[in-house]
């Protein structure tokens, strides 16, 4: 028999979910074991609503997927920025979006989840230039005259062909 | 490909819809995003971005995740010391970084121990520290440290050196090879001044078996090539070899000076304190480019140095002369003079003539004799004769008489001056001065004005005893122009320059002849009705000759056809007389005949001779 676990996202909007898969987050697992059987809801207050139902369809989705193992020190980890087909367009979301689902991923410790975020916006900054990453990104750039100068003559080789 | 740069700024008017800024986003976010790019480069593009940026790919600990999540923790040391051997190499790695891959589980011997060898290089001092801990000298046999020596011989380059000793690992008796990999480290850290890892293992106990004179002393000679001249100090203090080529290396101030190599200053430094230890020029000379570069920077300070340099016959005569030749140019006759003091005596003939010259040139009122001059300085260096030259002819006895009369009267010495192979400098020279080919050729008019002529010089030259009476050289140049009557004339009055005489012999006769007998065994030879020696009959049909060979053979390439008068001329030069008639027994007989006849040999003097040796051959 499963149970649910009630989550309460900061605007107050209550979600119930199935146990096992609220497991896939770290941070709620911990807390479930700490408090042992309960039915009170866990409160998330740095997670929206909005997000939280993000978060909780990629969950159901991969409630089957075995446990992503937290080191970064194994050796099978493999050097690709590819994402699944499913996760490709779950996360095909606004960047307003996509940067509060990894801030939410990271806070509730979900890393198959943190990897996709953080992977889908490698992707984007892959193959562009600074001007377009600036853009992109919205970054204003912080540098002085003196560190410009120093950084591009740090970074001659990089330009090399 | 886009090309990145720096300088942009971003628009000042924000739009209506700005997305968020990446550089919200906490730098744990943005560690895991860097994280997942790729290569090197583009993770350095990124640090045009902005501050934050720069920071985080700079924080050792997330390079070292970076490094682990591309080759893995086991590889990430070695693998990243493979990419970083390059003198110039670009991946700026810090100490922090790569003791945190050796924390995360680096294998500290990958490639052959390349890690310590290159956190030395490096100048890792804690990198260095801990696999010093991890190494085991007994271990690990000595082997063939490929990467090591690549890594190495970076440096060799950087600073001129000879090729780093790779042939040492190649025979297995030597026993200058490196031992360990420690002592390459050594080397390494030599290479590149860090004097701190030096100490470190230099006071590094006797179980490592530390061997600092390991591939021909390279620690020290790459020391000085460098000019580190506190880790010279150092290797001195523990005893380090004395090499043989670490003065040269030391002095080896070429024109060419590559970006790696010390100033001048530091290698006087380094030559007194290697001078100081007991350093020699043990079995080899200063180079002439070497004295110049240090005449160029001003001799003096060196004079203490070259005395017993020139003491112990480490300078060559002939470039000591040069060295006199510029500072007579420089109008510096008083360092000449002590220049040449300094050699012992008796002094070589090419530093007599140097000493003669000076005497003139530092006493302006001593008289000079311009033939005599003309002989001083034509066994001089070819390229120093004009300016020597010049020197001489401006003296201050000689411009009271004036250019218009020629000071020139000895025929003798114009002919020696034209059998020099003059420079076109020194014959404009000459001939400014009425010294043609004309009136050096004069001498040859008849045996009796080449006697006077002779006579002449020598009593000219008679105070001056070494002198050379150029009789040889003379015969020599006569030869070479196939001039027989010269040659009939010389040898007649005893001229014998053997040498020359048996180099004219070997390449112009006895070789060819050789040759004619193996193409006439063989068969390829047309034969006509000749021999060698008979202009216009042999040809040979052998393609694979030499051009020279062929030309001796082929008369259609009417260069060095060979004279059989010259040869005859020849008989009378008392040392190859034997070989003379040898070649002419081995000619053909209607050639001697012919010879014969028209007395160009005399039958009645060498008739028999050449018989015999024909009955011999």
């Amino acid at each position: 028999m499963t149970t649910k676990v009630t989550l309460t996202s900061s605007d107050n909007e209550n979600f119930s979910v199935n146990k096992e898969i609220t497991k896939r987050s770290i941070l709620i697992k911990n807390m479930l074991e700490d408090v042992g059987k309960s039915d009170t809801p866990i409160p998330l207050p740095n997670v929206n609503s909005k997000v939280l139902r993000k978060v909780i369809e990629w969950c159901e989705y991969h409630c089957m997927d075995p446990l992503a193992p937290t080191n970064e020190n194994t050796e099978n980890q493999k050097q690709n920025t590819d994402i699944e087909d499913w996760d490709q367009k779950f996360i095909e979301v606004d960047q307003e979006t996509l940067f509060k689902i990894i801030l939410a991923t990271n806070y509730l410790n979900i890393k198959p989840l943190l990897d996709i975020g953080c992977k889908t916006i490698t992707n984007m900054i892959k193959g562009k230039s600074p001007e377009e990453i600036y853009k992109t990104f919205n970054i204003v750039n912080n540098f002085t005259p003196k560190e410009e100068a120093q950084i591009r003559k740090e970074n001659k080789w990089a330009e090399d062909q | 490909m886009t090309k990145f740069s720096v300088g942009h700024t971003l628009h000042s008017s924000p739009a209506a819809h700005m997305p968020p800024s990446i550089t919200t986003l906490p730098n744990e976010i943005l560690c895991a995003v860097l994280i997942h790019i790729n290569d090197r480069k583009s993770l350095y593009r990124c640090r045009y971005l902005c501050r934050r940026f720069v920071a985080i790919i700079a924080d050792p600990e997330f390079m070292a995740s970076w490094l682990v999540r591309r080759h893995g923790k086991y590889n990430a040391l070695g693998a990243t010391t493979l990419t970083d051997i390059g003198i110039n190499a670009a991946w700026k790695l810090t100490d922090k970084c790569v003791v945190a891959l050796i924390q995360r589980g680096g294998n500290p011997h990958m490639v052959r121990d390349l890690p310590l060898v290159w956190a030395a290089t490096r100048g890792f001092e804690e990198t260095f520290a801990r696999l010093v801990k991890l190494y085991n000298p007994l271990g690990r046999p000595a082997e063939n440290m490929v990467w090591a020596s690549s890594l190495l011989n970076t440096y060799c380059t950087a600073y001129s050196m000879k090729k780093y000793p790779y042939s040492l690992y190649n025979d297995p008796t030597d026993t200058d090879r490196p031992s360990s990999p420690l002592d390459m480290a050594l080397q390494g850290a030599c290479s590149t001044g860090r004097i701190a890892i030096v100490r470190m293992i230099l006071a590094l106990d006797p179980k490592f078996h530390l061997n600092i004179n390991s591939a021909s002393c390279f620690a020290l000679r790459v020391s000085t090539a460098a000019g580190h001249i506190s880790i010279v100090r150092l290797l001195l203090a523990a005893n380090v070899h004395l090499h043989s080529d670490v003065l040269p290396t030391c002095l080896d101030i070429s024109q060419y000076q590559s970006s790696g190599s010390p100033d001048f200053k530091t290698r006087l430094a380094l030559l007194q304190v290697l001078s100081a230890a007991g350093a020699s020029f043990t079995g080899g000379y200063v180079q002439l480019h070497m004295l110049e570069s240090l005449y160029l920077r001003g001799i003096y300070t060196l004079w203490p140095f070259l005395q017993p340099l020139i003491a112990d016959n480490h300078l060559r005569p002939t470039d000591l002369a040069v060295l006199a030749t510029r500072l007579l140019s420089n109008a510096e006759h008083h360092q000449a003079v002590a220049l040449l003091a300094l050699v012992p005596r008796p002094l070589p003939p090419l530093l007599h003539h140097m000493t003669q010259i000076v005497s003139w040139l530092i006493d302006p009122t001593k008289p000079l004799s311009p033939d005599l001059a003309l002989a001083h300085v034509l066994p001089l260096h070819y390229h120093w004769t004009p300016i020597l030259l010049k020197i001489l002819l401006s003296h201050p006895s000689l411009e009271k008489k004036g250019r218009a009369k020629n000071p020139f009267h000895l025929p003798w010495c114009f002919q020696m001056a034209y059998s020099s192979g003059l420079s076109h400098n020194t014959t404009a020279i000459l001939t400014d001065y009425g010294l043609t080919k004309a009136a050096a050729d004069a001498v040859f008019s008849s045996r009796a004005s080449l006697l006077i002529a002779r006579a002449d010089y020598l009593s000219a030259v008679h105070p001056e005893a070494d002198v050379c009476t150029g009789l040889e050289h003379v015969l020599c140049n006569r030869i070479a122009v196939g001039d027989v009557r010269a040659v009939r004339l010389l040898a007649g009055i005893g001229a014998d320059d053997s040498e020359g005489v048996a180099r004219y012999l070997r390449l112009h006769w006895e070789e060819p002849l050789v040759d004619l007998d193996g193409l006439r065994r063989h068969g390829l030879m047309k034969t006509e009705r000749g021999e060698v020696g008979e202009r216009h009959v042999v040809r040979s049909q052998v393609r694979t000759r030499s051009m020279a060979r062929r030309r001796v053979l082929d008369p259609a390439a009417k260069l060095f056809s060979p004279d059989p008068g010259l040869l005859c001329a020849l008989i009378d030069v008392p040392s190859c007389r034997v070989r003379v008639v040898r070649v002419l027994a081995r000619l053909h007989t209607s050639t001697v005949v012919g010879l014969f006849e028209a007395r160009v040999v005399e039958v009645e003097r060498w008739g028999w001779a050449v018989l015999a040796a024909a009955a011999d051959a």
